[in-house]
């Protein structure tokens, strides 16, 4: 296409102004495949995959469901719930582990 | 921290412009509820989340809510703000709201620290036109933010000694804001936003009608705008 014709323009061009007109038209050659590419990059991502997407269920934006990085205010009774499992798990864990130190002393 | 978050109250809203797409109402714009969660990380590694929301709108207002968290410090912040003259040319900040865990109720924000933020700069940002777009484009890339990946344009502008290069898709309205990285002189002037999630059926934490007058805690949390 245009890019052989440049290129072989390229090659036999007899002086540095033929040359470097057809190394501008090389450079605007890719210049325009670069933006094809980008619109069909555009193209493959669909609409479908989309952003995420979180649904507050019409709460506030405040609360420990709603924090990040510090543990300050109230846990839902979700999380307290979930707390105290893993607190429970925990120290199920350690009970085990005493025993078994204990059984090799 | 906080200063910033008051200078980028009315930066981080672009809205993309598409010439070629039927006129939107304000309402269809900007659905009540809808919004962004960003991610903020300051050059120093400070960071903190800030999730801008549209609290209600109408024909010719919409009222913004800002919330903001730090992930350094126990710092939890709501602003609102009514903005009037949404789809008009002439934009105003008409009311302005603020509230924080030590506050017993939302505090009213004086007209005095409303009238130090600029028209221009509103206009510039939020509900850009697709001319004033247009002007500061400089291309179109596939971004990845925490959010997804997404096809966005990229813009790049100056703007108070500051280099600021932001990303902006229509995947992500209503505020459309992808990412944002701004460069400058100033410590406080290079940090980087990135889209954490949309979010959708926010309700907003300040009801301006059982807002107070501003207090003395209240003022403290407000910084001093810039006038002009």
């Amino acid at each position: 296409m245009a890019s052989g014709l440049f290129l072989s323009q390229l090659l036999f061009a007899q002086t540095p102004a033929e040359l470097a007109e057809t190394v501008k038209q090389l450079k605007k050659d890719v210049a325009e495949l670069r933006q094809e590419v980008q619109a069909l990059k555009a193209q493959r991502m669909s609409p479908a995959a989309g952003l995420k997407t979180e649904d507050l269920n019409h709460r506030t934006f405040d609360g420990a469901q709603n924090r990040q990085g510090f543990g300050q205010g109230q846990m839902s009774s979700e999380q307290r719930e979930e707390m105290m499992k893993k607190m429970e798990s925990l120290k199920k864990l350690l009970d085990e582990r005493d025993e078994a130190l204990k059984s090799i002393e | 921290m906080l200063n910033l978050i008051f200078s980028l109250v009315f930066i981080l809203s672009a809205i993309h412009g598409d010439s070629n797409a039927k006129p939107k109402s304000i309402a269809e714009s900007f659905p009540p509820g809808s919004g962004s969660k960003f991610l903020l990380s300051m050059a120093d590694g400070t960071s903190a989340n800030l999730i801008i929301s549209i609290a209600s709108s109408s024909s010719s207002r919409v009222a913004v809510e800002y919330y903001f968290s730090s992930t350094d410090a126990p710092i939890e912040l709501w602003q609102q703000f009514i903005i009037e003259g949404a789809g008009t040319a002439r934009l105003r900040v008409a009311e302005g709201y603020i509230y924080a865990k030590e506050l017993k109720h939302p505090e009213r924000i004086p007209k005095d620290h409303l009238t130090g933020i600029d028209e221009t700069e509103i206009n510039e940002f939020l509900f850009s036109t697709s001319i004033q777009s247009a002007e500061f484009r400089v291309g179109e890339d596939v971004v990845q933010v925490p959010a997804g990946q997404v096809s966005a344009k990229r813009f790049k502008k100056q703007r108070e000694g500051a280099t600021l290069e932001y990303w902006i898709s229509e995947q992500a309205s209503p505020l459309g804001l992808v990412k944002l990285v701004s460069k400058g002189p100033k410590p406080e002037q290079n940090y980087t936003i990135v889209l954490g999630s949309l979010v959708k059926n926010v309700k907003p934490k300040i009801d301006p009608s059982a807002a107070e007058p501003l207090s003395a805690t209240g003022r403290g949390f407000l910084a001093p705008l810039k006038k002009r």
